[in-house]
């Protein structure tokens, strides 16, 4: 097969194109006729997909956390790098002394970390592993909705139409409760 | 007097090459080590069996108890408390208990104590079936039922209205409704105008794909909040409080003040998943408010219809909502009567602290004093 390639030709390729590549190779199973008894078995091969996605978005989840841990590590040594060279340098002789060098090293790492949550690129990348994570628990949510239709049991999607529609009946009923009270205060002052 | 050789002196080589040379302990005493040995095991004692820690003793009543709220009322100590009632609107991040952490720490008793008739709205937990409770229900239905309770109840036309983060938005958002019912409008560090916020907690919102998240996960998990607020100061607040403890764990009053605050720090609620997206979609991401285009049900806030008197209080030193973020408030607003107020302080020193008893809230009772009776 063309698609095979090597390690080190895997190794060189960006991970979101080896991710694409991944996915147009295992399409042509997923993909099935529309016009034709196979298409009654598209619960299964939704199931398949949802599957397939779930190993892409674990991949994805690894790379970023990967990513997640590297900046945490690299801003650590950066740190310990910018400790005035005045802390190192002299001996803790007594207790206020350690003290000192306790407050010097918490400040330095507390403003190295704060520079690193306060930027936009960690921003993105705490995002990029909360939709990660999302994606993963839709996923997860998707393959079990599937197989509670099939045993025609109440699955979570129909719950939340229901309660959508409650809490907009409960603010209709609001509307109508405030509504009411302006009127029948309106014709107490007529009547007074 | 004995003397010990804690470390040897060793060298590390840095990232840039350097070659650089670690501090070594040279003289500790016994007694110093005796010392900590005893602070590090009355440290581990009281993690290993922790009491129980009373907090919110003020005494108070429940008015009204539904599945998202309570009213509280606190029994006010004087025979007559001032005309004005006032009732203070927490936000929906962790518990309400933290205006009234502990006797000499209260915000709220201290305003009884002023004579003020103090009311306040206690959010409780929403539940997986809460999802789709959202801003225009929290401000609309929930806060407008305790203003009309408060003021059918004191057969009083007007009340003051305090909120405090994002309580404090949402009593904006709420007096630019209804005003008529609002004499006062106090805010302690409101979120107005993101676009001028420069905290961590804004950089993650501002970055956040809110929809996607709250679509999965329903509402905005307590665990998932933690890991936020935990990237706030992780080690002048984080580690550097332990250190605190240990130094401080002879000290009774330290160590109950460090438990009301620890047992307030990670008693998280969850956020309903509407509230959450439409606090990160319209609040900090698009910076709606400022725009006068965020919309609660099918009304639009408009923050310049305020024209009542304001008090905004502001923490210089807060790292949780920027302090020109909230300033913004006071060049929203039409009030002629309008104040703002700079405390050089905290988030939480701002309401939960000793320095607010002594500094802030006599001001802010002086300023409310006159406008309530």
């Amino acid at each position: 097969m063309n698609d095979i390639m090597s390690y080190e030709e895997n190794y060189a390729i960006p991970f979101e194109e080896l991710l694409k590549k991944y996915q147009e190779f295992w399409k042509k199973f997923t993909n099935i006729p529309k016009y034709s008894p196979l298409s009654l078995m598209e619960e299964t091969t939704s199931i398949g997909k949802n599957i397939q996605d779930l190993l892409i978005v674990s991949s994805k989840m690894q790379y970023f956390t990967v990513n997640y841990i590297s900046q945490i590590t690299k801003t650590y040594s950066e740190a310990l790098d910018k400790l005035p060279s005045n802390a190192i340098k002299s001996d803790i002789k007594s207790e206020q002394d350690l003290k000192k060098y306790r407050n010097i090293l918490i400040g330095t790492l507390e403003d190295s970390f704060t520079n690193l949550f306060q930027s936009k690129e960690f921003g993105i990348l705490v995002s990029d592993i909360m939709s990660t994570y999302s994606d993963y628990n839709k996923l997860l949510k998707n393959i079990t909705n599937t197989f509670l239709v099939s045993l025609n049991l109440t699955n979570k999607d129909d719950i939340d139409s229901i309660l959508k529609e409650m809490q907009e009946l409960k603010r209709q009923v609001r509307d109508i409760r405030k509504t009411m009270d302006i009127i029948i205060s309106e014709d107490k002052k007529i009547v007074k | 007097m004995k003397t010990k050789k804690l470390l040897n002196n060793t060298t590390t080589t840095t990232n840039s090459g350097e070659q650089v040379k670690q501090p070594s302990i040279s003289i500790v005493s016994d007694r110093y080590n005796e010392e900590l040995s005893e602070k590090i095991e009355k440290f581990t004692k009281l993690f290993q069996n922790p009491r129980d820690i009373d907090v919110g003793k003020t005494a108070h009543e429940i008015v009204k108890e539904t599945s998202l709220y309570r009213l509280l009322h606190y029994k006010p100590i004087f025979k007559n408390p001032l005309k004005t009632p006032l009732l203070v609107v927490y936000a929906l991040i962790n518990k309400s208990y933290i205006l009234d952490l502990q006797d000499d720490k209260s915000w709220v008793k201290n305003l009884v104590s002023q004579g003020f008739d103090v009311y306040l709205i206690d959010w409780k937990p929403p539940t997986s079936n809460d999802k789709y409770v959202n801003f225009d229900d929290y401000v609309n239905d929930f806060i407008d039922d305790c203003v009309d309770i408060i003021r059918n109840k004191n057969s009083i036309e007007k009340i003051t209205l305090h909120g405090y983060c994002m309580g404090a938005t949402m009593s904006a958002m709420y007096t630019t409704f209804y005003q008529h019912k609002i004499r006062n409008l106090v805010t302690l560090a409101p979120v107005i105008d993101s676009s001028k916020d420069t905290t961590v907690i804004g950089n993650f919102g501002r970055n956040m794909a809110a929809n996607k998240i709250m679509d999965s996960l329903g509402n905005m998990p307590p665990q998932l909040l933690n890991t936020c607020f935990s990237a706030l100061k992780p080690f002048k607040q984080g580690m550097n409080k332990y250190y605190a403890l240990l130094e401080h764990i002879d000290d009774t009053k330290f160590v109950e003040n460090f438990l009301r605050v620890e047992k307030w720090l990670y008693d998280i609620p969850p956020i309903t998943g509407e509230v959450f997206k439409q606090w990160i979609n319209d609040i900090y991401k698009n910076n709606l408010l400022i725009k006068n285009e965020l919309k609660l049900g099918n009304k639009i806030v408009d923050l310049s219809k305020i024209h009542i008197p304001l008090l905004n209080i502001v923490a210089e030193e807060d790292h949780l909502v920027s302090p020109q973020c909230s300033t913004a408030l006071n060049n929203l607003v039409s009030s002629t009567d309008n104040r703002l107020m700079k405390f050089p302080t905290g988030h939480v020193g701002l309401i939960a602290s000793s320095y607010s008893q002594l500094n802030v809230l006599p001001r802010v009772g002086k300023w409310l004093f006159s406008r309530s009776d």
